[in-house]
This record gives structure tokens, C-alpha cells and sequence, in this order.
């Protein structure tokens, strides 16, 4: 059986034994995810002040993000944020492929880091990278474990101290609330590294972003009490491409949006349109409205999102709002969150207020074939 | 005791390789390219799983796997990539067929590998292709409403396939079939 404080204890032995006559300072970025904090945490325990705790605000966290993160880890450790947001808007402003959009975001985290760790004057970094991370790129497992790696992006050398590179997310939970880190952390819902820019589909503009922020905090405020793994708001425009209804042959009709999103089938990678539920001849209880992802199972359409309200669509003018709430274990595979009708229905007219909004609909596809995330 | 899971690029091999850690046994993950003896003599039994080839195109870039399955007498568990790569090299029939997420397996026969599991389960799936036919000398053991070829056992080699993901926390008693498989790799 895992042993949380005994792994903790080990961690931070390890961490002290490795730096052991190194009088160099280490920055550890916390996104406030639970990764990124418990990795801090367990360098500041081992190190104290020689770490640097801080949160790079990128633009695209959700609602009062940094700060709320801030207070969070106040009785833990100091957290310094520094704000880059319009450094990544203007890198990113109208890029639209969803891969694109990563790499442009990665590389322009790494260069802020650098800067960071440069004005700092550290020559160490803590990631939060756990099991999952690298075992499959890796191929092959090694015994040895080791918690330090080199990180050729960076100006100079810098090394990197990865405290949970062997552990897995619902182990790392447990040494988070082990180790006194506060119950609004540890069962935080992950937040990707780019947040919210993976959530605003396809071309990314401003207002986009401005409504996916709008929205993340509706759906989470509803949705929190069913307490799902993850569970948040993703907006694309309300476009399609065909003007007309497409149907199958069981009574389905469907729509297919110009937004694509990634998707896995098959342990390959997918980046294809999305499909709009409109309508189900005869009564709605005739479908578990659950599985009717699976009828477009042999089309190679990412996901099927059912709609919610309104019940016509499509001049373009406008977002679509997806709701998504999934349950999971270990974010491996992913299943939709039964919710009430009467609920979404909720959500949709809060959505609708949202100035912009043209349209909202339910995610009903799990992991696999669609991922968690849209991009 | 150790088991070798084969590494074909899938991404549930990681979770494979904790589903056999937590039976209490050693594992290891290792590439297509090993040669066949060194698998013999570094594993009690081989568990070969998932990645985005296609069978049976694909074949000749797996490595030694498909020469060295047919000529062992170690026990194999092959999983979605896996059945169907077995299944191939016995002379059973490959086609489209794809389920994605769940789907329900039906239990015809336990076998040693599906023992716990009568007389169906709630299982993940993620594949584009599927076994048509089995091929001689397999009993098919399970099937769902959409592919009738779930699961097959040899009927005299210690050689096990399932097209489901046991690894993945949403299949149903999955963990059942890895304790199966170390139970057959223990004897």
C-alpha cells in the first residue's frame, strides 16, 4: 500500500541530499494546480527560503486565479506573481490551429521562466511532472531514480528537480493533503498549463477569451456541488459547415461544426469537426441521450455535443458554449457526468445572458474517443 | 517473478505496467526491437498491449514481437493492439470494426483469464479495427452487441487476448484479468 508520509519523507530527504553543498537559490513555478503546488511545497520544506515560489500569470487563468492561489499557500510558502498576460496575447493573438497554439504558448512560458530565473539569479527549477509524463516517451523503466535533469531550452544551464516523477496524480493527492497543504488544493480540479487558451477553440481573440472566462465560472458554481473530476466551459463560434440538417439513419439529426477538436481513438491522435445533437425523432427517453456518441462511432467527427438551448442555430454571428464535466480517476479515460436536464437547462440561460453567446450545448462524449480538454 | 509489457507507443502502457506492480510482482516496459531470447530470459510471461499501428499492414514495424509470439511457450496476454496482432499471426481475420469508451462485454466463457468476470462487464474500449474471424485453434470467450470477438484463449498454449482495456479504471473488474494472468504466469 502507498504510505503518503512516508513518501513525503523520503521526497524531501532526497531533495536535501541532493542539493547537499550547493549554495544555488531554486525558483518553483506553482500554477496552483495540484502537481506544480505539492512539488513546491515539498522543495520549500526541504530547502526553506532558498526557494523561490512563484506564479507566472499567463492570462489565461480563470477568474481571480492568482490571488485566490496566493491566499491559499499563505501558511505554506510566500508566492511572488509576476504578470505576462500581454507578452502571451500578442504572441498568440488569431493563431487558430489547436498544436500551433500549444507550442507558441510553451515557448513563450520557457523564455518568461528564463527571464525569471535570470533576474533571480537561480540556477535550479522545481517541475511537477509525475509518472505519466515521461514513462511512455521514455519506453523503458529505469530503476535508478532520478530527481534532477538538465533543460537545454534555457539561456544557461539549469537543472531541474522533478520531487514526484514517480508517482501518479491520486498518490500525489495524498501527499498534498499529507503534508498540510489545504483541502481546496489537493482536490482541485487539474487546470492545464495553458488554461484557458485551450478552451477558447480555434482562432484566438480576446473576446473569446473573455466569454470562456464568463462562463468557466457559471458552469463551476452550478456544477461544483456534483463534485466531477473536471469540469468547466470551452466556447468556438457558432458556425457550421453546411446550412442544412444532416440525419441518421436512426432518427438523429446533426449538424457539424466548423470548429474542430482533438480527440484519441485507437491510441492516435485526432483533430476533427464536431457534432452539433439537434434533434431525436419520437420522445427523448426512446435514446439514453449518454450514448448517443456512439452512433457516430464509424464517422470521424471528435465529439458530439448535445444542444441545450437555443433551438436554431448558425448565422456565425456569435459563440457556442460548451459545457463539459467529466469523471475520472486518473484522467486515462473519462466518463460524461450524469446531470439533470432540468440543470443544464439551468446553466444555459445563465450562458445565454453572457453577451456574445449564440448557443450552448452538452459535451455527452468520454475519454476515449474525445480528450478532456478541446485542443 | 517479472512480467515484460511490450511498448508499442499506447497510452494506457503506463497504466498497465501499475496494474501489475499493484499484483505484487515486477514489471518492466521494453521496446519492439528486443531480440526474442533476451525476452525469454528476462520474463516469466509477456503482456503485449496497445499503439496506433494497424494490423496487418503494419507488421513489419513491431519489431521481433510477431516472430517471437508464435515460438514461445511463455504465457502472453495480448490487449486491443495486442488481440488483434495475435489473432493475425494465427491465421484469424482483421477488419473495421470500431467501439470508443464503454461498451458491454458479454462473458461466455471465463477461461482461467476471464475467471470473476461471468456474465458481463462494463468495459473500455478504444479501437478502429476488430477481429472478424478467430482464427483456429482460440476459443472466443467474450463478445459485445457491436464486435463479436472480445476475448480468445488457446486452446493448448497459455496465450490470452482481450480487444477491451483492463488497465483503465472505468473497465469493470479489470483488474481481475491481471490477476488471472499472474496467476497463469505463476504456474
Amino acid at each position: 500500500m502507498f504510505d503518503p508520509r512516508e513518501a513525503a519523507r523520503k521526497i524531501i530527504e532526497d531533495i536535501r541530499d541532493t542539493l547537499k553543498g550547493v549554495d544555488d537559490c531554486i525558483v518553483a513555478a506553482v500554477s496552483g494546480g495540484v502537481d506544480s503546488t505539492t512539488a513546491s511545497a515539498l522543495t520549500y520544506l526541504a530547502l526553506g527560503d532558498r526557494v523561490h515560489p512563484i506564479f507566472i500569470d499567463t492570462g489565461f487563468m480563470r477568474k481571480n486565479e492568482p490571488q485566490l492561489v496566493r491566499e491559499l499557500l499563505r501558511d505554506i510558502m510566500p508566492l511572488e506573481i509576476y504578470n505576462y498576460s500581454e507578452r502571451f496575447y500578442s504572441e498568440l493573438l488569431n493563431k487558430d490551429d489547436a498544436e500551433v497554439k500549444r507550442k507558441i504558448f510553451r515557448e513563450v512560458f520557457y523564455r518568461v521562466l528564463d527571464e525569471v530565473l535570470a533576474r533571480l539569479e537561480c540556477g535550479y527549477m522545481v517541475q511537477g511532472t509525475i509518472a505519466p509524463d515521461w514513462i511512455e516517451t521514455l519506453g523503458g523503466i529505469k530503476t535508478q531514480h532520478n530527481i534532477i535533469g538538465d533543460l537545454n531550452i534555457f539561456r544557461r544551464r539549469v537543472k531541474v528537480i522533478e520531487p514526484l516523477r514517480n508517482l501518479y496524480k491520486d498518490q500525489v493527492r495524498l501527499i498534498a493533503r499529507e503534508i498540510g497543504l489545504p483541502e481546496k488544493i489537493w482536490r482541485r480540479q487539474p487546470f492545464p498549463g495553458p488554461g484557458l487558451l485551450i478552451r477558447t477553440v480555434g482562432r484566438f481573440e480576446l473576446d473569446k477569451l473573455n466569454i470562456v472566462r464568463e462562463a468557466t465560472d457559471i458552469v463551476e458554481e452550478i456544477l461544483r456541488e456534483y463534485s466531477p473530476s473536471q469540469y468547466f466551459a470551452a466556447a468556438w463560434e457558432d458556425a457550421y459547415l453546411d446550412n442544412s440538417i444532416a440525419s441518421l439513419d436512426s432518427g438523429i439529426e446533426y449538424r457539424v461544426f466548423k470548429a474542430r477538436a482533438t480527440g484519441v481513438r485507437g491510441d492516435s491522435r485526432v483533430y476533427s469537426h464536431m457534432v452539433l445533437v439537434t434533434g431525436l425523432s419520437g420522445s427523448h427517453d426512446l435514446y439514453d441521450l449518454y450514448s448517443l456518441y456512439k452512433r457516430f462511432e464509424d464517422k470521424p467527427y471528435s465529439r458530439s455535443i448535445l444542444n441545450i438551448a437555443p433551438s436554431e442555430h448558425g448565422d456565425g454571428q456569435g459563440y457556442f458554449i460548451s459545457i463539459r464535466s467529466v469523471d475520472t480517476v486518473d484522467f486515462m479515460t473519462a466518463e460524461v457526468t450524469r446531470i439533470d436536464m432540468g440543470v443544464l437547462e439551468e446553466i444555459s440561460e445563465r450562458l445565454l445572458r453572457i453577451k456574445g453567446v449564440a448557443g450552448v450545448g452538452f459535451d455527452i462524449t468520454p475519454k476515449p474517443p474525445a480528450t478532456i480538454e478541446y485542443e | 517473478m517479472k512480467v515484460g509489457i511490450v511498448n508499442f507507443g499506447g497510452q494506457y502502457n503506463h497504466l498497465i505496467y501499475r496494474r501489475v506492480l499493484e499484483q505484487g510482482v515486477e514489471a518492466e516496459l521494453f521496446g519492439p526491437e528486443v531480440p526474442a531470447e533476451d525476452i525469454d530470459r528476462s520474463y516469466d510471461c509477456v503482456i503485449v498491449s496497445g499503439g496506433p499501428q494497424n494490423i496487418p499492414e503494419d507488421i513489419a514495424r513491431m519489431g521481433t514481437i510477431p516472430r517471437y509470439i508464435p515460438n514461445t511457450y511463455k504465457p502472453i496476454l495480448g490487449i486491443c493492439l495486442g488481440h488483434q496482432l495475435i489473432s493475425y499471426l494465427y491465421g484469424g481475420e482483421i477488419g473495421l470494426g470500431s467501439e470508443f469508451g464503454v461498451s458491454i462485454v458479454y462473458v461466455d466463457h471465463e477461461d482461467h483469464i476471464l475467471r470473476g468476470l461471468k456474465p458481463k462487464i462494463r468495459a473500455w474500449e478504444s479501437h478502429n479495427r476488430s477481429v472478424i474471424n478467430p482464427p483456429r485453434n482460440f476459443d472466443v470467450l467474450a463478445r459485445s452487441d457491436k464486435i463479436r470477438v472480445q476475448a480468445l484463449a488457446h486452446r493448448r498454449k497459455p496465450i490470452y487476448t482481450v480487444q477491451f482495456h483492463p488497465e483503465v479504471t472505468h473497465t469493470e473488474k479489470g483488474d481481475l484479468v491481471f490477476k488471472n494472468f499472474i496467476a497463469i504466469c505463476r504456474r
